[in-house]
């Protein structure tokens, strides 16, 4: 049980002389279930924070109109989460009145940085009330009290005060019969929460939470009517958390520490596909379904750069290919001059990120990282955790709502110089030359166990391979396929070997991903044709499979392992595959490498099955 | 020990910072380490969480011990399933 464990390790941080976890904040971000949370945040605050990691301190103060027992626990996970160490101070109950009006209130002598009011709707609604023009001015009475409380309170203590919108009860809106009356009731209410986040605008060091509008999105009950009676609880769990998680990010706004640049992916998160396989037509975008989830993902990191947020690439990709249709593809939203610094190459994305914080010359802290793909957003996270990784694994549709969900970019305001950020850091990056260090990922790659299955290619086989050899163009040896019939003779012939592959590590299977097309001579063997998904380039596979052609073709006799190549203008990645791999170029066209001794291609990261190997003569 | 038993004693375990082993059904609130209603609040939320269960709040501040507990989730699930 993972939460039980995680408890665990907080509760050993909290005895004397207890060594630092580092790791744990992030281990902590895994748990999502609330009564786990509320232990945690519980534990946590026995825990001194140099044992945690670099945080940055803050004093923030509760007070309310109502017992709201969870909010400090799940506001201090969710603040060490975001590399703050909260200092608490929660006020008793009901006590709002007194500690934003008196100067020796407990919650004074505190000197909070941040103070947020919690409210309840049972605070503005008078007890008893007839018609609704009564109700009205009730309410704004109730209003205008707390608005002066809180003028006077921002004015004597220098804090920032949080206040947030309030959901009516449904009981006390199912209390009026006619519907005009909900009507006028449900407006009377809104004017409220109008005026509410009218303190924001009117006051400098008053701030404003639209938590109703948050709560839209959240599957929570307002409150628990037992609790409510019984402990004056207004709000259920889920809305505490909603409320911690919201209020979270409005310190960390507050501290200054929001996220400056957005680094993103392309295949697969800005558009559909694969664009160096299906080619810039082939890709998904448009205002179809799913190429307009795409598109929208694209509006959004747009509105991000237009609010001074910085848009960075990071993708494994032929930089012409994607220059090409950044410039040039009708649909896209996204265009060049959003683009302040680009990664577009096939170098490991952590050794790219860290390029992009030079050429930038931004902290790697102040980015975040969205991609697709499992494999590169586990690579990030494990090489650099300073960086914030949005992993886009669901449904292209769910995607902008897994980016924005982080809050990441959430700032007090916005300027006039936000607007002209992306110009000021592009001009930046242009300057700065790409630092050339190599990061090890191979440690990484050590730790996915990586597993390549290679067999010979059968009935249920060839469908997947003859696809493959027609939709690969990147990691495509000769830039064309063999022709269906063609690859079917050759997987039936004794002279040839037709071969598919596929990987798996443990964050689960990839199927097919590639196959080799293998004429066999006397001396030699030739590889005409090596194809393989560049989803998987650039991890030792590609490798592997031709030391296994290799010590297949010793053991047949062959002294020689020989490969065609043809350059296209999509294959550069797989131009540089046999030369790495030790091959020498003997003609126009053709790699040759001497199997004695024999030759080590194979990294030793991976590890290699072969199924069903019929005897090669 | 039944199921229930045992996530009741880990819930328990988790609002009295008491370990596990240290919990037996016939352990009364009233006696564990710093028992107060606020703590009595957190492991009902807990539990009806956990068990997908709501318990009549009387009935719930009228039990004694981990057993009596463990009792009235069993209900609870019966009715609810």
């Amino acid at each position: 049980m993972e939460t039980k464990e995680m408890l665990a390790r907080i509760r050993q941080l909290t005895k004397p002389g207890a060594a630092a976890d580092p790791a744990l904040l992030t281990d902590l971000r895994q748990v999502t279930d609330i009564p786990a949370l509320l232990e945690a945040g519980r534990l946590l605050a026995k825990v001194p924070s140099e044992l945690l990691g670099r945080l940055k301190p803050l004093r923030v103060a509760i007070t309310g109109t109502f017992t709201a027992s969870g909010v400090a626990p799940l506001l201090r996970v969710a603040l060490l989460g975001k590399g703050i160490a909260p200092e608490i101070h929660v006020s008793g109950f009901d006590q709002l009145a007194v500690d934003l009006s008196s100067p020796s209130s407990p919650l004074a002598a505190f000197e909070p940085q941040v103070t947020l009011c919690l409210l309840h709707d049972d605070w503005f609604v008078p007890s008893e009330w007839d018609d609704l023009d009564e109700f009205g001015n009730a309410v704004r009475g109730r209003w205008s009290m707390f608005d002066n409380l809180v003028g006077a309170f921002t004015e004597r203590s220098g804090s920032a005060v949080l206040v947030h919108t309030v959901p009516l009860s449904p009981v006390e809106m199912r209390g009026v019969v006619a519907f005009d009356g909900r009507a006028a009731l449900g407006r009377a209410w809104r004017d409220l929460n109008s005026d509410l986040l009218g303190m924001a605008l009117r006051r400098d060091q008053v701030h404003a939470l639209d938590l109703e509008a948050y709560l839209v999105d959240a599957p929570a009950r307002l409150r628990d009517e037992r609790l409510y009676r019984f402990a004056s609880a207004a709000w259920t769990p889920e809305v505490e958390s909603v409320y911690a998680l919201e209020a979270a990010n409005f310190c960390r706004a507050f501290l200054g520490m929001a996220k400056k640049v957005l680094a993103l992916d392309l295949d697969n998160t800005l558009w559909g596909g694969v664009v160096g396989d299906d080619g810039p037509s082939g890709i998904q975008i448009g205002s179809m379904y799913p190429g307009n989830a795409f598109r929208e993902m694209q509006r959004r990191a747009v509105q991000l750069r237009k609010q001074g947020v910085i848009l960075a690439l990071c993708s494994k990709n032929e930089a012409t290919i994607v220059d090409e249709v950044l410039n040039d593809h009708p649909d896209l939203v996204i265009r060049p001059a959003d683009i302040a610094a680009r990664a577009v190459n096939w170098q490991p994305k952590d050794h790219n990120i860290r390029g992009l914080a030079q050429q930038l010359n931004l902290g790697l802290d102040s980015f975040v990282f969205a991609d697709d793909s499992t494999f590169e957003t586990q690579l990030v996270r494990g090489s650099i955790p300073e960086v914030t990784v949005v992993h886009l694994n669901g449904d292209p549709a769910d995607h902008v709502t897994a980016l924005q969900r982080t809050g990441s970019f959430d700032v007090l305001t916005t300027t006039a110089t936000d607007r002209e950020r992306t110009q000021l850091y592009k001009a930046r990056a242009e300057r700065t030359e790409f630092a050339d260090s190599f990061s090890s990922v191979q440690d990484y790659l050590r730790s996915l166990e990586i597993q390549v299955s290679v067999r010979e290619a059968d009935e249920f086989s060839l469908p997947r391979l003859i696809q493959l050899g027609q939709r690969t163009n990147q990691f495509n040896m000769i830039g064309t396929s063999h022709a269906e019939a063609r690859t079917r003779e050759m997987a039936a012939s004794d002279d040839h070997l037709v071969l598919v592959f596929e990987v798996a590590d443990r964050f689960g299977a990839e199927g097919i991903v590639g196959g080799v097309w293998v004429s066999k001579h006397d001396d030699h063997w030739l590889v005409e044709n090596f194809v393989m998904s560049c989803r998987v380039f650039t991890r030792g596979v590609e490798h592997t499979v031709v030391q296994h052609l290799a010590d297949r073709a010793i053991s047949s006799g062959a002294s020689r392992l020989e490969a065609g190549f043809k350059a296209t203008e999509r294959n550069k990645a797989a131009a540089a595959f046999y030369p790495d791999a030790g091959f020498e170029p003997v003609s126009e066209g053709r790699y040759t490498l001497p199997l004695l001794p024999r030759p080590q291609i194979s990294p030793d990261w991976t590890n290699l099955v072969v199924e069903m190997e019929s005897a090669d003569v | 020990m039944s199921e229930v038993f045992v996530e009741v004693v880990d819930l328990v375990g988790q609002v009295t910072d008491l370990p596990a082993e240290d919990i037996s059904a016939d352990a009364r609130f009233d006696t564990l380490g710093n028992w107060t209603s606020y703590d009595a609040l957190r492991l009902l939320t807990g539990i009806e969480q956990k068990f997908a269960v709501r318990l009549d709040l009387q009935e719930y501040f009228s039990i004694k011990d981990v057993g009596g507990l463990v009792a009235a989730v069993s209900t609870a699930q019966e009715k609810s399933g």
